[in-house]
């Protein structure tokens, strides 16, 4: 699932405790739910590490003979 | 026979003939602009019209003209021996309305808009990975990955190498875009740096427009400076001025969406709080209601109160998942510290806390535990009448002796 899915559900569920209307071990059920789904979110911001890469395609035989 | 000349000799006499020459002194002439330079305080201008073309110069700037208008330039033509260059040099240049070529540009345009091509769409919520199509060379590879080095949550980037300006640039670019979508990433970025406008007139080709508004990622188009709008900019999903600006609008995008989920878990730290809140004052109550209906007295009530706090904080649904949440809290602080190019600090406080409230931590929001001879009590069942139990709180211990036992009827192990 996306990170936007993920943190979307992970709204519903704090929109969901917030009401406050359930008994103290769904709340508990919902957090630890919660804290699942912001492992997750931070995981996949993890995976963004800014890493650069050339791709070497056919486009640097179009390019590459007339460069120099 | 002739006298044979020198070059020079040739030359200086050619440019005598046009100085002598009175109409070549003020001549006006018509054309459209397919060249427009400015080099330093000059400016050079290629006017031309159908097959021919004329070179045209004036020491001074020429504002508010642009590649492809027609113009009408007075001034003198004169011979440049040095390079037996004619040219026009510019006293005059008023605008005459728009040449064929920028007429045609504007009618596709037209078309493109009319065809729901020019709509722009959303951009994504995240951007983890860009296939950034430019130039190898030259100053926006190296602005565009600055900027996003100080992003606080840094996409990866696969750079597509391009021409970016002459006949290969639309094959090259078209080729690119086809190889990007064939990957993952979630943001194209077609970059260049800013040019004269016959530099960019590459990126006015209609198949080239055409293939960015279809491409299956989105397209973020940032092609020369703010001032100047491409048919690709029209047709891609979001249009950046600069290439430093798309690269600034990816990191702005990636801002928000990290800051949503830090307020978001931040949310559930007080949501979960208030659980723990409520359920404990809702107990308090409970007993405070048999004490004023006579059913408790005082020192029962005690006895009662301190029971309520006891299978607060050692009730079963607590004891179960602590492990498996403190656990999970354990992996999101860790996640967090491995997390370091991020704004991590406001992202491990927020964790830490969210940590903090984990039921390992209830004690230290006004529960004990209850221990006898060092031994921890889960149950009534496991006192009897008479035994001394040890509370432990966050501030302190206190010791108390058992002087009454009221097991629940209903409850199960």
């Amino acid at each position: 699932m996306k990170f936007e899915d993920n943190l979307r559900e992970l709204e519903l569920l704090v929109n969901q405790l917030e009401k406050g209307e359930m008994p103290l071990e769904k709340s508990i059920e919902l957090f630890e739910k919660g804290v699942a789904l912001s492992k997750i979110c931070i995981n996949e911001l993890k995976e963004c590490s800014g890493r650069i890469e050339t791709i070497k395609t056919e486009l640097d035989e179009i390019i590459g003979g007339d460069e120099e | 026979m002739n006298k044979i000349l020198t070059i020079k000799q040739l030359n200086n006499y050619i440019k005598g003939v046009f100085e002598d020459e009175i109409i070549l002194h003020d001549v006006t002439v018509c054309g459209e602009i397919s060249e427009f330079r400015l080099i330093g305080n000059n400016t050079f201008i290629v006017l031309k019209d159908e097959d021919n073309v004329l070179s045209c110069y004036k020491f001074g700037v020429v504002e508010t003209m642009r590649v492809g208008a027609k113009v009408k330039i007075n001034g003198k033509v004169t011979f440049h021996p040095n390079s037996s260059r004619i040219s026009l040099n510019i006293r005059r240049i008023e605008y005459d309305g728009e040449g064929e070529q920028r007429l045609a540009l504007l009618q596709l345009k037209k078309r493109l808009v009319e065809e729901g091509l020019c709509n722009g769409r959303p951009l994504p919520f995240l951007i983890k990975k860009i296939g950034l199509i430019t130039s190898a060379e030259g100053a926006v590879l190296h602005d565009f990955i600055s900027v996003i080095g100080e992003a606080s949550v840094k996409p990866s980037i696969t750079v597509y190498p391009v021409r970016v300006q002459g006949s290969e640039a639309v094959t090259t670019v078209l080729k690119a875009l086809e190889k990007a979508n064939e990957t993952d990433a979630d943001l194209l970025v077609l970059a260049r740096g800013g040019g004269s406008q016959t530099d960019l007139i590459c990126f006015d080709n209609e198949e080239l427009a055409r293939k960015v508004n279809a491409s299956k990622i989105p397209v973020l188009s940032a092609i020369g400076h703010e001032t100047d709008y491409s048919l690709c900019d029209f047709c891609a999903a979001a249009r950046a001025g600069t290439p430093s600006i798309a690269a600034q609008m990816v990191a702005d995008i990636n801002r928000k969406a990290l800051n949503k989920l830090l307020e978001t878990i931040n949310r559930i730290e007080t949501a979960v709080k208030w659980s723990f809140e409520s359920a404990y004052k809702s107990a308090e109550n409970k007993v405070l209601k048999l004490y004023k209906t006579g059913i408790l007295s005082v020192s029962k009530l005690k006895d009662r109160v301190i029971k309520c706090c006891f299978s607060l904080s050692k009730c079963e649904i607590i004891d179960k998942k602590r492990k498996l949440i403190s656990d999970c809290c354990l992996g999101l602080s860790q996640g967090v510290n491995e997390t370091k190019s991020m704004s991590d600090r406001k992202l491990a406080s927020a964790v830490t806390r969210l940590d903090l409230l984990s039921p390992l931590k209830v004690i230290s929001q006004g529960y004990g535990k209850i221990s006898v001879d060092g031994k921890e009590i889960n149950d009534v069942a496991d006192l009897k009448k008479g035994d001394n139990i040890r509370v432990v709180m966050r501030d302190g211990n206190a010791d108390a002796e058992i002087i009454n036992i009221d097991r629940r009827k209903d409850y199960e192990v």
